[in-house]
């Protein structure tokens, strides 16, 4: 939290004219006044609620507490947010950190459980996509999630930002405060793990499939 | 959102999350292709991105979820910057009551009549009134599923007790599924799931087969017969687990191989072995590329050394 509020501070400005429908809300929330903060978090909700879910997978069953956790840390954070990237940015990357952090805490227990999950498999079921290309999606998304825990902290940021919410490398250094060579250069270092991991984890599956 | 408008010449990475927004220019489009068919690691990153864009999605029951999370943060927020004025609060409420009692001996000892007179009687529910009315006042109510967005407004929604205010942890178990309403099948397949999901097995069974006696036609109805099937089989309960799957293969097929899958298991289960073989090669035969093709596969091929060493 203590990173999120001084990376607020450091960072570099936004253009001016740059439209933030949330800003007014954000200001109002962080000036005390609780119902721009409850607008501000049911607004900004779908999208955190989008964040957690993708970090931690659809079935974790930490998902509805991290959540929470993700909108309190917000609900703390917003007093520090000087306008440096767009509020729905600032929220999101607060959520990323949140459910970062609560994959780092249960790493050990990820080892042990299934790669894929199988809720977002049924709740993706549908007849114009095979059940097979729905796993690969599935594995690849738990290859990442899984790296993430391994991956130094801001490259895993950068990751989630950019691969994972699709911000763009000027966006994501908006957010983070970093310049966009070192975002690249975060991003450069982690995709080249990502890919190693996915396919070290499609030649496990075909194994798997060949010893089935 | 708006970045897209104000973005800059992309670096070859940004191409891929304009891709991904829909935003290439033709130009960009072939500078795209170029760039996938020489980097296999930003090929391998773009297909995460549409990975996850696919699960990008609203779900039944986000709106409360989020309305609930919403008034939970902010509840706990300004109960703790309140704590000064609730202790003060109490004080008062302490204090009133002290002075309603010491008024009360007081009229005891002048009149015995004085006894359950509103002088002394008013203590009680103004303390109550008192003690509530902090946290009442900082709480909402937590809107219905069609009212969520509605209550995204700065509209106070009406108070309500204080037991509200108590940070839920355990408020997705359903201790008495029939002693609740629930105003649609989203609702009642998501509480389902939850509880599942927390190892409420059978809160979750009864609230699945609720949501199907209660909302048959539902998507939701349906697809619990497959979510309780293998529950079901979770519990031992295999001849009911089969009952589920036979019944979500009766109507639309969007998880038929599940059910399948799911189906042979509990035929298996119940020792069924010769209707299990046929639901296995019914896998096979209408699902030849299913990824339990390799499961059904070696299935058989048990059941079929099974069958020559009994024979």
């Amino acid at each position: 939290m203590l990173r999120l509020l001084r990376s607020g501070q450091e960072a570099g400005t936004l253009p001016a004219n740059r439209a933030d429908p949330l800003r007014g809300i954000a200001n109002a929330a962080a000036r005390g006044d609780r119902a721009a903060q409850r607008t501000l978090l049911m607004e900004t909700g779908s999208a955190l609620l989008r964040t957690v879910r993708a970090v931690l997978g659809s079935g974790s069953p930490e998902l509805e507490d991290v959540f929470q956790e993700a909108m309190t840390a917000v609900h703390l954070a917003l007093p520090g947010f000087r306008g440096e990237c767009s509020t729905l940015h600032f929220v999101c990357r607060i959520a990323v950190q949140t459910a970062m952090n609560a994959r780092r805490r249960g790493r050990t227990r990820a080892r042990y459980v299934d790669a894929t999950d199988d809720v977002e498999l049924a709740e993706l079921a549908r007849d114009e996509v095979s059940p097979a290309e729905l796993l690969a999606a599935a594995r690849r998304r738990a290859a990442l999630r899984r790296l993430l825990s391994e991956l130094p902290e801001l490259q895993a940021e950068v990751l989630v930002l950019h691969t994972v919410l699709g911000y763009t490398i000027e966006e994501t250094a908006a957010v983070t405060g970093a310049p966009s060579n070192t975002v690249r250069s975060r991003l450069r270092a982690a995709l080249a793990a990502l890919r190693q991991a996915v396919l070290a984890d499609s030649a496990r599956l075909e194994i798997v499939r060949e010893d089935s | 959102m708006s970045e897209e408008n104000s973005r800059r010449p992309h670096h070859v990475e940004d191409l891929s999350v304009l891709s991904r927004r829909g935003a290439l220019s033709a130009a960009e489009q072939r500078a795209f292709a170029d760039a996938l068919g020489a980097s296999a690691t930003l090929a391998a990153a773009h297909q995460l991105g549409l990975d996850f864009d696919q699960i990008a999605v609203v779900r039944p029951g986000d709106d409360t979820l989020i309305a609930q999370v919403a008034t939970r943060s902010v509840s706990r927020s300004s109960s703790r910057a309140g704590g000064g004025w609730r202790l003060r609060g109490l004080l008062l409420v302490a204090a009133l009551a002290l002075a309603s009692s010491a008024i009360a001996w007081w009229q005891r000892g002048r009149s015995a009549t004085a006894v359950g007179s509103p002088t002394v009687t008013l203590a009680g529910p103004s303390a109550v009134h008192a003690l509530s009315l902090p946290i009442a006042t900082a709480t909402q109510a937590p809107p219905t599923e069609t009212g969520a967005r509605a209550a995204s407004s700065s509209t106070p929604a009406a108070p309500i007790t204080s037991s509200a205010s108590t940070p839920r942890t355990t408020s997705t178990r359903v201790d008495e599924p029939g002693a609740r309403t629930f105003d649609s099948a989203e609702t009642l397949f998501r509480e389902a799931n939850a509880a599942r999901r927390t190892g409420d097995n059978a809160v979750a069974r009864a609230l699945y087969l609720r949501l199907e006696r209660d909302f048959p036609a539902s998507d939701e109805a349906h697809l619990a017969h497959v979510s309780l099937g293998n529950l079901l089989l979770t519990m031992g309960r295999a001849a009911e687990a089969e009952q589920q799957f036979a019944s979500y293969l009766g109507g639309r097929p969007a998880l038929a191989q599940e059910a399948l899958v799911g189906r042979a298991q509990s035929l298996a289960a119940l020792g069924q072995s010769g209707e299990e073989q046929r639901v296995w090669q019914a896998l096979l035969r209408d699902y030849p590329s299913s990824v339990y093709a390799g499961r059904a596969k070696l299935r058989l091929a048990e059941l079929a050394r099974s069958a020559t060493h009994s024979n």
